[in-house]
């Protein structure tokens, strides 16, 4: 056990103040085009959102009288609000699968002798492939009429569930309208200009689905992540734990989960980036949904600015996201940075 | 720092641009050079139907290099969104693919396009291409845009099979309580009296267009459309209603079809009508194998002399490098020949009056017999009318939400919004 | 197969290890493992089923049922589309992974090695730029990729992928290392090694899970990527196989058969890259820097 405490040691403290002059500079390059790429770009982008009437060969910032009416409207559209609340539970339902299969698949996977390439090769392969054309595979299994229903038809599922309800199986799938757990009443209260809100606040139930959908696509690189820390686990360790006379159970507890912390936090910030712009896959799978039940802020941006060609709006959606995302995860990141750094 | 940046590059290119058009004035010799033709055309029948224009331009201008840069998805979105980069960094191609009518305007306003008007008036096309058509390309008295061919958004396709096992017969012009009747008899037989595949949006909302365009006739549509009258009129009123009407008439899995979905459930006979522009033609003619007037007939809501235009058009960039190359272009499109051959691949009708269709499909002869003399109204689903982008943008979010809550208040009001805003 | 044959005999403790604990729940684990495995092949199998179809029946409503007529045509159509673009894919998507793991491997070196003023909000400006949505970012970007006369080129877009995936790859890396002991650092700094020699002598060698992990994520989203393709490249036979790909399904009808045979053979090279890059999914690979 020494050696792990030895292990997860803090860093020895600084000897200079201000730190590693040389180690800043050295990073300063890579902060400074990604910063062109991402700062630079997002003012531009903002100044779009504010102006008037910019177009691509007419690129006027020239602003109309209340530069934040785009962004009024916006919060008044009905459309966009569902796309708030479905990027939100999205989020949310796909971490919760990607992360924890992903988590619990890897462990397996690790524990597995001859067979664990063969695994590790399936589990990862869906990963593969182009979004585009997963989404249209996932829209035919998930159709009502001739999709994974006939599973639950075949297996005899479907009539166990008839003789204990009395009602037909048949999952809606992506055709279903139904939203449950609806808080729109007690938001109106909470939030101010709660009165806003014309859609919905629960859970869309055609989101599972598309939950489902991409959370198959990508836990193969959620379950890469977590084998990558496990194989980094020292074997010393493994060992020792053996030795103290530890349970498997114990091992994981004690040793593996807080050694793979800082791959899940990796692994969620690079999940919930993948699940914020989620775009091809939905579009591909279910469109906007029945009143917008799977619209996501990433098509939202795509039609407004080249469809309606009104380039304000898309330009504002993809602010407010941004800011949104500020708010969430920046606290977040600083949290955790430290966290991983003191241990 | 782009704005200032932007702003001398497009004088700049407005100079070049200029002294193009002055040096092309009498351009009859062959075009030579290098033209990139930009369309969202890559597959199937549309490839094959652009790649009869380029064969026909290559011919005429045997020195002219002709690229074609396709990008295909989201109707044309994707293409769009790919113009709209190569416009802001003033890298326009010589010709591109646009919906005539609002989205055209964007680009006049964003004075991208070269004038049409001198080659329209030199090559007699004013003559022979119908007026509204003319009218849906010409702002302030300017001419941009040639039109390839024109679909219609507003036929109905009816499955023979679907009809004899529930005892009916539809075509010609169809009021709502005749369709009606019929789709009651189709329902008790077990039929699903409409196919509906709308994974996409546009498809309902083409079927309630063309319910629309029924009630209010060619005439309330464009009056709708131009504002000067109210989305909560009588007509759309009604419209409406059998739209929330026809949505309980469905197949079940309609959400989680596209269009062709609804066609080959249509060619099997397992629902009734769709809706559908008419490249579900070709759709059923290649695809499904099925053969016009025995397995499939068609038939309109309302005035079957009413024919709602989707128009394939294309313009050509003022900023592009060779405008006489452009030109060469646009000509081999409006050539009768081309427009013979391109129809007939693309499954539309030619937009010249003057071209012989007897080799064409019995549909299409029919299409192109009421585009050339019934009453012609633009698809506000397809982009085609005199407004902006984002009323069709706005209609197509109201059907959505129309799907949900079946409010026919909400959607009149949303739609009158929509256009006073815009 | 062969390496992880290959790391169980070289690692004997490894497997008596498991020999010790594995038993029992290591047998529920297979099962699992084995009934987990259909589910995640069914959308496979409906692929590859359609693509061997005619454009007819490659369809929702006979997506369970094996080809009748069986057709080669959509894998024919599809490679005769694809393959033009395959080499511009390869060209542009090595370079970037590479380019882009090695910076984010450096980064993340320098992040969780040293401490500097600002290190946290570097860190975190930089990750918070990729969530905007690429889509409204376009323009500025290619005005950018002309002012530094890239627009059009290979390596523009190479240079797109390789900054808009630094983030990622310093985040990969940064937290990577973050569980690696400091030891290894101090003891190469005893040593007389400065910041970059530690990095190549020391970090590198031990730094292959994260490379395993960073290599998977660029390759796929690269090799992936559409939209970037797209925008910064105009001429169609420079243009990755992302583009053919996605132009394989018109605007106004699709045939499936084409378009999920196309999808197939896109994904290829990336299912060869998990292959290549798994085999290093070792393990113990730090077992000796410990000591």
């Amino acid at each position: 056990m020494s050696q792990v405490r030895e292990n997860s040691n803090p860093p020895v403290k600084r000897k200079k103040r201000g730190g590693d002059v040389k180690a800043a500079i050295l990073l300063l390059p890579s902060f400074l085009i990604v910063s062109v790429f991402v700062y630079v770009f997002i003012s531009y982008t903002i100044g779009v959102s504010l102006a008037e009437n910019w177009m691509p060969a007419k690129a006027s910032m020239a602003q109309g009288p209340d530069p934040f009416a785009t962004y009024k409207n916006l919060f008044e559209n009905p459309r966009f609000q569902s796309d708030l609340r479905n990027s939100f539970i999205f989020t949310i339902l796909f971490l919760l699968v990607t992360v924890l299969a992903g988590f619990f698949i890897a462990l397996a996977v690790h524990n597995m002798g001859r067979t664990k390439g063969f695994f590790r090769g399936v589990f990862l392969l869906p990963y593969a492939l182009s979004f585009i054309v997963t989404g249209v595979v996932w829209r035919w299994l998930f159709n009502p009429d001739s999709g994974v229903n006939l599973f639950l038809k075949y297996s005899g599922v479907a009539s166990a569930y008839k003789s204990i309800k009395g009602e037909e199986l048949r999952p809606e799938w992506l055709t279903s309208a139904t939203t449950v757990g609806d808080v729109s009443a007690l938001l109106e209260k909470i939030i101010p200009g709660g009165q806003y809100i014309q859609v919905e606040m629960g859970i869309p139930l055609a989101l599972i689905p598309v939950v489902i959908a991409t959370a198959w696509q990508l836990m193969g690189f959620a379950m890469a992540m977590f084998l990558a820390g496990l194989v980094s686990i020292p074997d010393e360790l493994r060992e020792a734990s053996m030795m103290d006379g530890a349970t498997g159970s114990r091992y994981y507890r004690s040793i593996a989960v807080p050694m793979l912390a800082p791959i899940a936090i990796t692994t969620l910030v690079i999940l919930t980036h993948v699940a914020l712009k989620i775009f091809d896959l939905i579009y591909a799978m279910s469109g906007s949904g029945v009143g917008f039940a799977t619209d996501m802020p990433g098509i939202f941006v795509y039609e407004s600015m080249y469809k309606a060609l009104k380039y304000n709006t898309g330009a504002a959606a993809s602010i407010v996201m941004l800011i949104i995302v500020c708010i969430v995860v920046v606290p977040y990141l600083i949290h955790s940075n430290r966290e991983t750094k003191e241990r | 720092m782009f704005k200032t940046k932007t702003k001398v590059s497009v004088a700049a290119f407005t100079a070049v641009a200029l002294a193009f058009a002055v040096g092309t004035a009498p351009a009859n010799a062959a075009a030579t050079g290098e033209i990139e033709v930009f369309s969202w055309w890559t597959s199937g029948s549309e490839d094959a139907a652009l790649q009869a224009i380029i064969s026909a331009a290559q011919a005429a201008n045997p020195d002219l290099k002709i690229i074609n840069a396709a990008v295909a998805g989201g109707a044309g979105t994707n293409a769009k969104q790919v113009l709209a980069t190569r416009l802001a960094g003033g890298d326009a191609p010589e010709i591109w693919q646009t919906h005539p009518g609002g989205e055209l305007q964007n680009y006049v306003e964003q004075e991208v396009l070269t004038d049409m008007t001198a080659v329209y008036e030199s090559e007699g096309w004013n003559k022979v291409v119908p007026k509204e058509l003319v009218a849906s390309m010409t702002f302030n008295k300017k001419t941009y845009s040639v039109l390839s061919g024109v679909h219609r958004a507003n036929t109905m396709w009816i499955s023979s099979a679907a009809q004899k096992k529930a005892g009916v017969s539809l075509s010609g012009s169809l009021s709502w309580a005749t369709f009606k009747a019929a789709a009651l008899k189709m329902k008790a037989k077990g039929i699903d009296p409409i196919c509906l595949g709308d994974k996409d949006i546009w498809t309902a909302a083409q079927l309630l267009e063309a319910l629309i365009v029924a009630e209010e006739g060619a005439s309330g549509w464009n009056a709708l459309l131009d504002g000067s009258k109210s989305w909560g009129s009588a007509g759309v009123k009604r419209a409406v209603a059998h739209f929330n009407e026809a949505m309980t008439w469905t197949n079940a899995d309609h959400k989680a079809l596209d269009w062709t979905g609804a066609v080959a459930a249509l060619a099997k006979g397992t629902c009734g009508v769709n809706i559908m522009g008419d490249w579900a033609y070709g759709e059923l003619l290649v695809k499904q194998n099925k053969v016009d007037g025995k397995d499939f007939t068609y038939a309109t809501f309302g005035d079957a002399n009413t024919f709602v235009t989707v128009g394939d058009s294309f313009v050509i960039g003022k900023t592009a490098k060779n405008q006489a190359g452009g030109v060469a272009f646009a000509k081999a499109i409006m050539d009768p020949k081309v427009q013979l051959a391109f129809n007939k691949l693309k499954g539309s009708a030619p937009v010249r009056s003057d071209v012989s269709t007897k080799t064409l499909g019995k549909y299409q002869q029919g299409a192109a017999k009421v585009l050339a003399n019934g009453k012609r109204v633009p698809s506000l689903v397809h982009g085609q009318a005199n407004v902006a982008a984002a009323v069709g943008q706005a209609y197509a979010d109201s059907v959505t939400l129309l799907q949900a809550n079946k409010s026919v208040a909400k959607f009149t009001k949303a739609m009158d919004a929509a256009i006073a805003a815009n | 197969m062969s390496t992880t044959t290959i790391a169980a005999t070289k690692k004997k403790p490894y497997k008596s290890a498991h020999a010790r604990h594995g038993g029992k729940s290591r047998r529920v684990q297979f099962i699992i493992l084995c009934f987990l495995v259909p589910l995640f092949v069914m959308p496979f199998y409906v692929m590859i089923m359609a693509a061997l179809k005619t454009p007819q029946y490659a369809d929702v409503t006979t997506m369970w049922l094996p080809p009748s007529p069986f057709s080669l045509d959509g894998l024919q159509e599809a490679w005769g589309k694809l393959s033009p673009n395959l080499m511009n894919s390869f060209t542009m998507v090595i370079p970037a992974v590479i380019i882009s793991s090695a910076i984010g491997s450096f980064n993340g070196y320098l992040l969780s090695k040293f401490t500097f003023r600002f290190s946290s909000v570097m860190f975190t400006m930089m990750l918070v730029g990729m969530f905007i949505p690429y889509q409204s970012i376009l323009i500025p970007l290619v005005k950018f990729l002309q002012l530094v006369n890239l627009y059009g080129t290979t390596p523009g877009l190479i240079l797109v992928h390789v900054v808009y995936g630094i983030p990622i790859t310093t985040l990969i890396f940064r937290n990577f290392y973050v569980s690696i002991p400091k030891e290894i650092v101090e003891a190469a700094a005893i040593d007389g090694a400065g910041i970059l020699r530690t990095f190549f002598s020391v970090i590198i060698p031990i730094s292959i899970p994260g490379f395993v992990v960073a290599g998977i994520f660029q390759f796929t989203n690269i090799w992936n990527d559409f939209l970037f393709g797209v925008i910064t490249i105009s001429d169609p036979s420079k243009q990755p196989v992302t583009v053919a790909l996605n132009n394989l399904s018109g605007t106004q009808t699709v045939n499936w058969n084409v378009l999920m045979a196309g999808a197939l053979i896109a994904a290829i090279p990336t299912a060869i890259a998990y292959l290549t890059l798994g085999r290093f999914f070792i393990q113990g690979l730090t077992a000796g820097s410990v000591k």
